[in-house]
């Protein structure tokens, strides 16, 4: 039976009289992907920033099983954020990007070695653009440099990776690729994936399970649910669309 | 004036120029430039009380560095303002302060225009020393810290999500980023000091190849300046604090020049 890695419980986010998210209550099983979906203010990100610890949640609790809990924050989840820096003056190389994810397990005047670095290697290799490795991050595409931060999100090898808005600024045929990548990294490293999304059209075939967020949970199930017009209209109106996908 | 006295203008021209261009990496990548304005101003508040209450300038303007540093930190870091709106308010209040106190000090000493405009007859023994630590502790704690500075100038909530406590180095930069402005302004001056701040970190950034190679490159630019800019006004006569920020600018031309001129070779080739 698959253990619950994170529970969230009767979670309420406000600000001031605004109500962000209100009693969710929802569980991330180990080895799933699950999908958290609804429209753009519907509280998708503020319920990812609760569980990395980014906000404190008015009422009720996330609880982290113990496998997450005995491990620092920085190891026990893998975070790629919907506004990665795509524009900067930041000189950086694209492997240094990836080694960032060391950087806050490393004692004061201690800097990555030959160790780290061939593992941001394999973790660039990994995700196909090893040949950016010495690049000027800033110089990449979109899509490269998503790729870029998704390896510093997994070199760690965390137990849990969120997402969050991923297929922002990636064309249709760069987010199928994107998905595969994930389900691939997924099974390869045995880890759960918690991703939020506005974007429902391609997930269908790549998710376990899919969240409703409208404030509130609205339903959740499999991905099937992302055919449900009913679900559709109820999350981004009349204007929402029935979607075909394929559960492989 | 002997050659202690130089030896000891130049030692301090050589502090001046490790701490600030250190800094001014920082300063660059956070996009921080306004608040080492901000500061800087703030200083004639704490040159003000000192002159009106007789004690050490340089105590007073530290201590007021401190104070602004701290409270630009706590008014950005509760998220209420933004950085620019914190040092917008703080510096007119602590400059005002500064102006009014002045006026009941009646006192517009050659001393206090040399902490306005830079003089290197102010920098004592017991000031080189300060100046001595105070670069010393710069370089360590830059060395210690430097991978949670960079992480914070890449990318503030990242940082913070992966474990980093950016609200206390946010702190620390600041009071320490104060502190130099305090120290460094009795070579260079009140009025230009920030520039400082700025030039060595955004003319290395032109042609860095990475962060690393920004920082070394600023440290060459920034002791160019400070060591040929008072080597300049000694030989030419010139106000020192002044020349030192005059080279400065000279150097960023140039680099951004030589920039240009290599791109569009490589263009036409």
């Amino acid at each position: 039976m698959m253990e619950q890695l994170i529970s969230v419980r009767d979670l309420t986010v406000r600000f001031g009289s605004m109500i962000a998210i209100e009693s969710i209550n929802l569980d991330l099983l180990e080895g799933e992907f699950l999908a958290i979906v609804g429209p753009n203010g519907g509280g998708k990100t503020t319920l990812l920033k609760c569980i990395l610890g980014l906000l404190k949640p008015t009422y009720g609790e996330i609880i982290f099983h113990s496998k997450l809990k005995q491990l620092p924050v920085h190891r026990r989840f893998g975070y790629l954020p919907q506004d990665i820096p795509t524009e900067g003056i930041f000189p950086a190389k694209a492997i240094d990007i990836v080694l960032m994810a060391y950087w806050p397990k490393l004692s004061p005047f201690r800097f990555p070695g030959k160790r780290e670095k061939k593992s941001a290697l394999e973790m660039l290799e990994l995700m196909g653009i090893k040949e950016c490795a010495y690049h000027p991050y800033f110089t990449l595409s979109g899509g490269q440099k998503q790729r870029v931060q998704l390896a510093r999100a997994l070199v760690l090898e965390p137990p849990v990776l969120l997402l969050d808005e991923p297929s922002a600024g990636i064309d249709v045929v760069g987010q199928a690729d994107f998905y595969h990548l994930i389900k691939e990294m997924k099974k390869e490293k045995n880890m759960s994936v918690f991703m939020v999304t506005h974007d429902v059209g391609g997930i269908g075939a790549f998710v376990d399970r899919v969240a409703c967020l409208q404030k509130r949970l609205m339903c959740h199930g499999g991905p099937s649910v992302l055919g449900d017009q009913e679900v559709i209209t109820r999350l981004y109106g009349k204007g929402g669309q029935r979607l075909s996908h394929n559960n492989e | 004036m002997n050659s202690v006295f130089f030896i000891r203008v130049f030692v301090a021209s050589i502090g001046v120029g490790i701490s600030l261009s250190l800094l001014s990496n920082l300063v660059v990548l956070r996009n921080f430039a306004f608040a080492g304005l901000g500061i800087t101003h703030s200083l004639l508040g704490g040159l003000g009380l000192g002159f009106l209450l007789g004690i050490s300038p340089t105590v007073s303007t530290i201590v007021t560095a401190l104070r602004v540093g701290f409270l630009i930190s706590i008014l950005t870091l509760k998220g209420r303002l933004t950085e620019q709106t914190a040092v917008g308010i703080i510096f007119p209040v602590f400059m005002a302060g500064g102006i009014i106190a002045l006026f009941f000090a009646d006192k517009y000493s050659s001393d206090l225009l040399g902490y306005l405009f830079g003089n290197p007859l102010l920098i004592t023994k017991s000031g080189l020393m300060i100046l001595a630590i105070f670069t010393v502790v710069v370089i360590l704690w830059l060395w210690a810290f430097f991978k949670e500075l960079m992480f914070m100038a890449f990318d503030m909530e990242l940082a913070k999500a992966s474990g980093i406590k950016v609200n206390l180095h946010h702190i620390l930069f600041m009071l320490i980023l104060a502190v130099a402005v305090a120290i460094a302004s009795k070579l260079v001056g009140i009025i230009l000091v920030s520039s400082l701040l700025v030039f060595p970190g955004a003319t290395g950034l032109m042609i860095a190849s990475d962060y690393r190679a920004m920082f070394l490159l600023s440290l060459l630019f920034g002791l160019c300046a400070t060591v040929g800019g008072l080597y300049l006004a000694i030989v030419i006569n010139l106000p020192p604090g002044a020349t030192i920020v005059l080279l400065a600018g000279i150097i960023f031309l140039i680099i951004l020049a030589a920039k240009r001129v290599l791109r569009m070779v490589k263009g036409a080739a």
